[in-house]
């Protein structure tokens, strides 16, 4: 076995990753929830790519394709000799079966199946600069816009047929729904009772577990506004503890909240009838006219659908291709080739006996280890790769012979290493050695006149001997590979279940879709978080203005997520309310002055003083209830982020006041390292009034708006610096860019580099026993 | 526009001095000699005490309120009360009866309760001055069968160097300790240590020796069977020490006011004489206060007069009548602070901005409330009640109970200007309705909200909370020269439309003899008007904490669980007899406050039923 002195695949540089886990934490409650995500959706056509009417011309077909890359086969292939990293691109063109299935079956081609094809086809316009090349592209496009029309239209007549077909739900007889609660809410206790031990032990207050035996023990109508809020429950709930009866439970619940769904419609067979027709009517005109108000609209009917168990098939396929992203973290590849390069140089002592030969000397292992992004459209995908050269100088002593020999053995190694929703894994490692044994040396005098048969049979095994090594140095490095890849997951996922996954799941707010993919460049992770019907996005996230190791974008609609996830339905203190702000990173002059006055030795002054005991009273005793539905929705325009919240009520000092509304605006601005937001406007009027039309508000109106507008400045920072994405989810990043992009914000960071170890100054002594074939036989 | 404060913080005041009267009288009576307060540190939370408990007992007897606890009618009430609240009477609480006391011949003796860390955190406690040899023997006597009929474990303790009788049931404990100066009865241990040491020569601070004490007990006349002192904010604080999140709630309540200056008021006490002129309790209060007003506690800036005249169209069917001269200016002020603390987050202007806001903000109402309504205002204010209006049983029962009505009045100097910067204020809004009424030759404009705590600033007590800040105003307007605003719109009507009684009959009922006092304020009751509803509310088990302050004592009483009484039950009111049975037992009460340079005295007196 070889003991290499300082691995090449250091574990610190876990540190890096747990870095960009803490930003991808903190970034997610920046915005609220981020989600899910289709990056794909990004070549949706929109208002500004499709002809209003589509002109119906021939369209290149999949063979026209295949042709035009044979024909110039060798062309490209030279091409691609200079251009080695787009190699597994372009195969990846050619290889994308779906598609060319799809395109020679039918005119329709579902727009996610066309991935980036047409910017990657535009990507090699110049390189080729051949008119039949130029012709294709052109061909191309209108061909891709009519199947995605023709796409869109044969969903609509999909989802038109629905309505001809009988409800898919059955009877409503809550009492077998909740026998079946009942029996999934044992099993669940049964099998969480193991996870106490292992460090669960909240599962039951996480899991609402007394809602859960009320409900099951109860009788009547099942309450519907409970079972939907136990939906989001357990869909986290199957984050965290993915086991078979949780998963049971979620059926039974899911079941069960359908039913109660249905019931609330005097007559659901109708109203489903209408809602079908109606959406189907919804994507029929936006394959003429896309627009993203029509995208949007479509999400209500889906969400309603669902809502009632319908369009169980065709419902992720319509919210796949409607919907965008509204969150997007990335991350450069060198950030992963600055973890993982390396040069790799080590010493390495033999001493052994093999084959009855007892063999000693010294070798090293000179190589580098690599890191390299693959393009995946479903998962992030990164391949550790090790090139070496192992050189050794031995001699081999035994039956009267001993040889010296120099060993040359070349490895190179690949592990694939795959990053998506559920953690990382890694695949098994594989490795290619070539290897060449030179003897310096064969002395058999021992043998006398038959010395010369001794050396003859040395030199007859060195084949063998050579196949041996190669073979024992795959094996080697293989399993060094998957021993250092394993732990680096085994860590990696710790993390991610610690910072991501289970606090997100936690707060019920894991994201509603969430996809990874790679690029050459970057690792992606989408999101598109959201109410039900949310359709994310209007636009795909820009490209960032800056060059930084990591990108947060997060689009406006992920701040109405987040605002509908904390406050929907909600009645929240002011001291709540804080805190949510302070998750957000916005933590106002005067919270951090009552934490410095909370240090020691911190000195006192007017503007750093704790907040009295009737302060902290009247915060806890101040409550602001939002509506279920749509509580606050932001815009952002030029960098001035406006919420509009839409209070059900609030109440100060035992007083309950009816519903206003609320606008607040806060300027966004990238400063100096950070992210810097000022409140530039505050204002409230009751439900009905509308500001600035002429009308006056009564005394009373006046007054309690007056009230609610102190409340909400106690509630809403005046001034904020958010300098870190942090949210003591895990390590924080310090926010090195910011810049308005539209509808999004984009902020970029640096990621230090994980902190070298340094080498021991001298090797370890330890005796290596090395699987050579050097030696006699 | 934030009015009325005063009422309530009165009605806070009065209502701590008849829950002490009250427990007084169900404890009874008093009269001082060597004032056993000596052996209460100065901590004590409240104390009652009686110099002859004989006489007090005799004197007691020859009142109405005896009258009613003998009735026989009453007897089944009384037995079920007496089961269900063995913690009704303190001695009783901790193993004395009355009867055993007076047969014990018991004559200086000492109710009262002081801070403890053990369980709950008040102790109770009963201090007997020993008046022969023989008598704490027999009081320990008393004391041991009291508890074995209750199979109580009798054994006997050491705290300190003093052998102490321990009697253990399973719902509480109770101490019977013997000294040379006086008997101690006490249900918390480090209490009776306490109460132990303050009975050794070298103790100082002593109850009676602060200066609280000796003000308050000054005013009480020396016939006085009933002595009480009170210290009101560490007692009401301390009765909700149970760290429920509602008593939390009330704690930070009692913050509040400290801060707003109300802990100015450091005790209150004074004493009551039964069988006096008027045959029933005649009770002389006095209210201490440490410093100036300031803040919030401006509110009670009471300015003297000697006139006190009611209105003219004031009907005779008001349960009660309070009538006050406030300092409308300081008022304004100080209800300033309060609004500021409670509503602005402590930033001092909030309610002058506001104000300010309402006067000329370009999309506010423009109302001139301080120049046209507040500073006009006054400075004589009126608050009748009566029990006219209807409520809906709480209940399945179906019997309709009435339900207290306010009406709160103060004259305008110019009620035109009144009534328009009102108009201005309320106009336009949706939570308002307004009627426009006839009241003789006056056409009245009534502002009216469903909701009582909109139309001010109001809030509502949830259930054992402490009272509103404001009171629940449903209606108002402003009519016959004055600014009227009412609890019930219903209330407010009938006043405008109803006939003008004779102007001369309603002052003189309420306030004869009285007319020449100087006083600052004024209170009269017809107790028998108020006591049948309260008394119905009771028999059909529906009675709830009213802001009544006898209803509160009731509330408590009989409903509100005591929350260190593991043995609570609620009272069956199906007991009581039919009120005509009984009503022959109430009578009237006046009072009047005045005062002093470091406080204020009251003097309540109530009339012996055959004086209505």
């Amino acid at each position: 076995m070889i003991n290499f002195n300082g691995d090449f695949l250091t574990l610190r540089r876990m540190c890096s990753w747990s870095l960009l886990l803490g930003s991808l934490a903190a970034a997610w409650l920046l915005n609220g929830s981020l989600l899910h995500a289709q990056n794909e959706q990004n070549n949706l056509p929109n208002e500004n790519t499709l002809p209003d009417t589509v002109v119906a011309e021939a369209a290149p077909t999949a063979a026209e394709l295949l042709r035009v890359t044979r024909a110039d086969w060798q062309r490209l292939d030279s091409w691609l000799q200079l251009k080695p990293t787009y190699y597994a691109a372009w195969m990846m063109l050619l290889k994308q079966r779906v598609l060319l299935e799809q395109w020679n079956r039918t005119t329709g081609v579902d727009p996610v199946a066309l991935q980036d094809l047409e910017q990657s086809f535009e990507k090699y316009a110049t390189n080729f600069n051949d008119s039949r090349y130029d012709a294709f592209l052109a061909s191309f496009k209108r061909w891709k816009t009519m199947a995605i029309r023709e796409n869109y239209l044969q969903l609509a007549a999909n989802v038109r047929r629905q309505a001809y077909n009988e409800p898919a739900t059955s009877e409503n007889r809550p009492e077998i729904y909740r026998q079946r609660i009942r029996s999934a809410v044992l099993e669940v206790q049964n099998r969480l009772t193991a996870f106490t031990s292992q460090g669960a032990k909240d599962w039951r207050r996480f899991l609402l577990w007394d809602t859960l035996q009320e409900l099951s023990r109860g009788d009547g109508p099942l309450p519907l506004e409970t079972l939907q809020h136990l939906q989001v429950v357990l869909r986290n709930g199957v984050v965290v503890w993915d086991i078979q009866a949780m998963r049971d439970l979620q059926k039974a619940i899911n079941e069960a909240a359908i039913q109660a769904a249905i019931a609330t419609d005097e007559d659901f067979p109708e109203s489903r009838k209408v809602k079908l027709n109606e959406l189907a009517s919804l994507i029929a005109s936006y394959a003429d006219n896309p627009s993203n108000e029509l995208r949007i609209s479509i999400g209500p009917p889906v969400a309603w659908l669902k809502e009632r168990g319908e369009l169980k098939e065709l419902a992720p396929t319509i919210l796949k291709q409607f919907s965008n992203p509204n969150f997007r973290y990335e991350t450069s590849a060198r950030v992963i080739e600055r973890d993982v390069n390396q040069n790799v140089s080590e010493t390495f002592d033999v001493n052994d006996i093999y084959n009855g030969a007892r063999v000693s000397g010294r070798g090293q292992l000179v190589g580098k280890v690599k890191a390299r992004l693959i393009p995946s459209s479903n998962q992030a995908i990164w391949e550790m790769r090790m090139d070496g050269q192992t050189l050794s100088n031995t001699q081999a002593y035994g039956s009267g012979v001993s040889v010296n020999s120099s060993g040359n053995t070349t490895v190179s190694a690949f592990k694939n290493v795959i990053m998506d929703a559920s953690g990382m894994r890694s695949q098994p490692a594989t490795a290619t050695a070539n290897s060449s044994i030179t003897y310096n040396g064969i002395n058999a005098s021992s043998y006398g006149s038959y010395a010369g048969y001794a050396q003859s049979r040395v030199y007859a095994n060195r084949g063998s001997s050579e196949y041996q090594a190669e073979r024992s140095t795959e094996n080697f490095i293989t399993q060094r590979l998957n021993l250092e890849g394993s732990q680096y997951v085994r860590k990696y996922n710790q993390k991610y279940q610690d910072n991501f996954v289970y606090p997100r799941a936690r707060q019920l707010a894991w994201p509603q879709q969430f996809q990874m993919h790679s690029s050459n460049d970057l690792i992606v992770m989408d999101m598109l978080d959201g109410p039900p019907e949310s359709m994310g996005a209007r636009n795909p996230a820009p490209p960032a203005p800056f060059d930084a190791d990591a990108y947060v974008k997060s689009h406006v609609s992920s701040f109405d997520a987040y605002g509908w996830r904390r406050l929907a339905g909600k009645t929240l203190t002011v001291t709540e309310l804080r805190q949510i702000m302070k998750d957000l990173g916005m933590e106002d002059a005067a919270d951090r002055a009552e934490a410095v006055v909370a240090e020691p030795g911190a000195e006192s002054s007017p503007e750093n003083v704790e907040p009295s005991e009737s302060v902290l009273a009247q915060r806890a005793a101040r409550t602001l209830s939002f509506p279920l539905r749509r509580p606050i929705e932001f815009t952002l325009e030029n960098g001035l982020l406006t919420a509009q919240a839409h209070l059900a009520g609030f109440s100060a000092d035992g007083k309950d006041y009816s519903a206003m509304e609320v606008k607040f605006t806060y300027r966004l601005s990238g400063g100096e390292n950070g992210m810097e937001i000022i409140r530039e406007t505050l204002e409230a009027w009751p439900e009905c009034f509308v500001p600035g039309a002429g009308g006056r508000l009564s005394g009373p109106q006046l007054v309690v708006r007056k009230l609610l507008v102190n409340v909400l400045k106690d509630a809403l920072p005046e001034q904020a610096k958010i300098t870190h994405l942090s949210g003591g989810l895990g390590d924080d990043l310090p926010i090195k860019y910011y810049a308005n992009l539209g509808e999004w914000i984009c902020i970029g960071m640096n990621v230090p580099p994980a902190e070298k170890e340094t080498k021991p100054a001298t090797k370890s002594p330890a005796v290596v026993r090395r699987p050579t074939s050097e030696g006699n036989e | 526009m934030f009015p009325q404060r005063k009422s309530w913080l009165k009605g806070r005041v009065l209502f701590l001095a008849v829950l002490a009267a009250v427990q007084g009288a169900l404890c009874p009576d008093v009269s001082h000699a060597q004032s056993l307060t000596k052996l209460l540190p100065a901590n004590a939370y409240w104390s009652a005490e009686t110099s002859n408990l004989s006489d007090f007992d005799s004197a007691w007897k020859k009142t109405a309120g005896y009258a009613l606890y003998s009735e026989p009618a009453m007897k089944p009430f009384w037995d079920d009360l007496q089961i269900k609240r063995p913690g009704v009477l303190p001695h009783v609480w901790l193993g004395l009866t009355w009867q055993a006391l007076l047969d014990a011949g018991a004559k200086e003796v000492l109710w009262s309760t002081m801070p403890s860390q053990d369980g709950g955190k008040v102790a109770t406690i009963l201090i007997l001055k020993p008046s022969s040899g023989e008598f704490a023997n027999q009081c320990q006597t008393a004391f041991e069968k009291y508890w074995k009929e209750r199979s109580a474990a009798i054994r006997s303790v050491k705290v300190g160097n003093a052998n102490v009788v321990e009697a253990s049931s399973p719902t509480r404990k109770s101490y019977f300790s013997v000294a040379p100066a006086g008997i101690v009865l006490c249900d918390k241990l480090d209490a009776l240590a306490e109460l132990i040491k303050q009975q050794t020569p070298q103790a100082k601070n002593s109850l009676a020796d602060s200066a609280e004490f000796q003000t308050t007990q000054k005013s009480a006349p020396a016939t006085a069977q009933l002595r009480w002192h009170l210290n009101p904010f560490d007692y009401w604080e301390a009765i909700h020490q149970d760290g429920s999140p509602q008593s939390l709630k009330i704690l930070k309540r009692i913050d509040f006011y400290k801060q707003q200056g109300f802990g100015v008021i450091k005790a209150m006490g004074g004493g009551m004489t039964f069988g006096s002129s008027t045959g029933e309790a005649d009770h002389s209060i006095r209210i201490v206060r440490a410093g100036p007003l300031l803040k919030g506690s401006g509110l009670l800036s009471l300015v003297t007069a000697n006139k006190f005249s009611l209105p003219d169209w004031l009907p005779q069917s008001v349960s009660s009548i309070t009538t006050y001269h406030w300092d409308v200016p300081s008022a304004i002020t100080a209800y300033g602070h309060v609004y500021d603390d409670s509503y602005g987050d402590g930033n001092q202007g909030v309610f002058d901005e506001t104000l300010t806001d309402i006067e000329e903000a370009t999309d506010g109402p423009q109302a001139k409330l301080r120049g046209d309504v507040l500073q006009r205002l006054g400075p004589l204010f009126v608050v009748a009640r009566d029990w006219g209006g209807e409520a809906r049983p709480m209940t399945g029962s179906s019997t309709k109970l009435k339900k207290r009505r306010t009406v709160w009045i103060a004259p305008t100097s110019d009620p035109a200007k009144s009534a328009q910067a009102f108009e201005k204020f309320y106009t336009g809004d949706p939570e308002f309705t307004h009627e426009v009424l006839t009241a003789g030759a006056e056409k009245v404009t009534l502002w009216l909200s469903a909701d009582p705590n909109v139309l001010m600033l109001g809030e509502k007590g949830a259930e054992g909370e402490e009272r509103p800040l404001t009171p629940e105003i449903a209606a108002l307007c402003v009519a016959r020269g004055f600014v009227l605003a009412a609890s019930d719109k219903e209330y407010l009507v009938s006043l405008l439309k109803g006939g003008v009684p004779a102007a001369e009959k309603s002052t003189q009922l309420f306030f004869s003899g009285e007319s020449k006092i100087v006083s600052c304020g004024r209170y009269w009751r017809n107790t028998m008007l108020d006591a049948e509803p309260v008394f119905l509310r009771i028999k059909s088990s529906q009675l709830d904490s009213d802001d009544s302050l006898e209803q509160q004592v009731l509330y408590r009483l009989l409903v509100a669980k005591r929350k260190d009484d593991a043995s609570w039950k609620p009272v069956d009111g199906g007991k009581l007899p039919d009120f005509a049975a009984i009503s022959q037992y109430f009578g009237k009460a006046r009072g009047s406050i005045y005062p002093e340079a470091d406080g204020w005295s009251l003097r309540l007196i109530s009339e012996y039923p055959s004086a209505r």
